[in-house]
């Protein structure tokens, strides 16, 4: 059998590497903003990282609680659970600790965990349905490669001074609602000094912690796209994952096939009227638009 | 109680059956066009409870056409399915007295205090030959196209242009697909 090769596209290493160094250059401008208030950053940093470690290590057991998602075994799920194993075979990943379903009939799938050997995989019963083998094979390609690149411990990293800066913001307010800082400032001139200070360090903080944000998110639409490359790779076909990436944005997935009289009997039924085509800048999505990742597939596809 | 009628209750019920009533408008064009062939009928499913007067309902519908006039054109059934719902099927060939009347007869049952037991109003027709339905949701207040295929499955492509047919007859259509529950097993 062939070996496949993580081969890079240089483009997106080039982007993903200034994105990285943006990033650096606001931990840099964060850490000189606390030193020049004279607040000591290390204590910040360290209840950074912890909150950090807290969310990788966490991760799995919290996105498998928010979605519902339910850990199946071999026995339930033997085709799942084979084409999960094959593929990270391929991918030279040991196969995840956790494959796990959700119960929704709209085709979805994610990635999670500290660590390849702490991964979980899970997807969605509209995955298996609506998307054919090759289909479903590229979407769980995509979510291995993630696993492989270990995405959810560095992009957690990455937001550590997003954390950082949340932190210290809270802390901020907090502390302003009780009085004021004691002894924070370099200069102890009275109030108004210690003021200014603060006012400085809050205003750099909100600047810092939005910056921050975005070349986040920037940064994780680049991993995704990171992730499709990764994917059509191992599959060996970039077109299949396109076109599972149109039926799982396409509105007609959606429409589920559960009687109306079962869901009226298994709760009260919800008026929810979802603002569907809320427009938001692209700048806030942490996924690229379809479009742009059908367009990267299809020029794999030439070049494969 | 008369405040609660005036600015709680009734407002609501008035907002939903505005709604509904775009099908009785709409009636006339409906049965006009060329890709629709109105069939007639209609019905109104609800989760029957214990009640003189669900015991009753039969009665309780010929009375009713016959008091509202439209007892002679229009035939109806009682009809429970498995879901242990219960049907109440009209037959009446203008669409816009079985829109009506299908109006009537939820609104009797809601009268009787039992409207939180409505859960839709049916309309079958064929669309483009296939057959198809629009569903009223009772609680959401919003119809919604059904074209079924085969058993218990969807032509989702047609419903998209079922969808963009109500928009040109002025049918409120419900916008999160997420919603579009279908009703397997129409007994009409």
């Amino acid at each position: 059998m062939k070996k496949r090769e993580y081969s890079r596209d240089p483009e997106l290493v080039i982007r993903m590497a200034f994105t990285s160094f943006l990033l650096l250059l606001l931990y840099i401008a964060f850490v000189s903003l606390l030193w020049w208030a004279g607040i000591p950053p290390i204590f910040i940093i360290v209840i950074g990282i912890a909150m950090a470690a807290f969310q990788v290590f966490g991760s799995d057991k919290l996105v498998l609680m928010t979605t519902g998602a339910k850990v199946v075994s071999p026995q339930e799920e033997p085709k799942l659970h084979a084409m999960v194993e094959r593929l990270a075979a391929l991918a030279e990943i040991p196969k995840p600790k956790k494959i796990a379903v959700m119960d929704t009939h709209v085709p979805n799938a994610f990635a999670t965990g500290r660590s390849p050997k702490n991964a979980v995989v899970a997807v969605t019963r509209g995955l298996m349905s609506k998307l054919n083998e090759k289909e479903q094979e590229a979407v769980l390609g995509h979510e291995l490669s993630h696993v492989k690149n270990r995405d959810v411990m560095v992009l957690t990293w990455a937001s550590l001074i997003v954390i950082m800066a949340g932190y210290l913001l809270q802390m901020l307010f907090w502390m302003s609602l009780f009085g004021g800082f004691g002894g924070g400032g370099r200069r102890q001139e009275g109030g108004g000094n210690a003021f200014i200070y603060i006012m400085a360090v809050y205003l750099g903080t909100i600047v810092i912690y939005f910056l921050s944000q975005l070349v986040i998110l920037s940064l994780s639409r680049y991993r995704e796209y990171a992730a499709d490359r990764g994917g059509a790779i191992l599959t060996g076909s970039p077109m299949h994952l396109a076109s599972a990436l149109q039926k799982i944005s396409s509105d007609i997935v959606r429409i589920p096939e559960k009687d109306l009289r079962q869901v009226e009997h298994a709760n009260a039924f919800f008026i929810v009227n979802a603002i569907k085509g809320n427009k938001m800048a692209a700048l806030l999505s942490s996924h690229p638009p379809v479009e742009k990742r059908v367009q990267r597939l299809q020029k794999m596809h030439r070049e494969l | 109680m008369v405040f609660r009628v005036l600015f709680g209750r009734n407002k609501q019920k008035q907002v939903e059956s505005k709604r509904y009533f775009s099908i009785i408008d709409a009636a006339g064009s409906l049965t006009k066009r060329s890709d629709i062939v109105v069939t007639g009928n209609a019905g109104l499913v609800f989760t029957p409870v214990e009640s003189d007067f669900f015991v009753n309902l039969d009665n309780e519908i010929f009375d009713l056409l016959r008091t509202s006039g439209h007892r002679a054109r229009t035939s109806y059934e009682i009809i429970n399915d498995e879901f242990g719902t219960r049907w109440v099927t009209l037959n009446n060939s203008n669409l816009k007295d079985l829109a009506t009347t299908i109006h009537l007869v939820g609104t009797m049952i809601t009268d009787q205090g039992f409207g939180n037991q409505l859960i839709a109003a049916t309309f079958r027709f064929d669309f483009e030959g296939k057959q198809s339905y629009f569903i009223y949701n009772v609680k959401q207040g919003n119809f919604y196209p059904l074209v079924t295929a085969g058993d218990r499955e969807r032509d989702n492509m047609a419903e998209m242009q079922l969808r963009i047919v109500m928009d040109e007859e002025k049918i409120p259509c419900e916008q999160n697909l997420e919603n579009w529950y279908p009703l397997w097993g129409i007994p009409f």
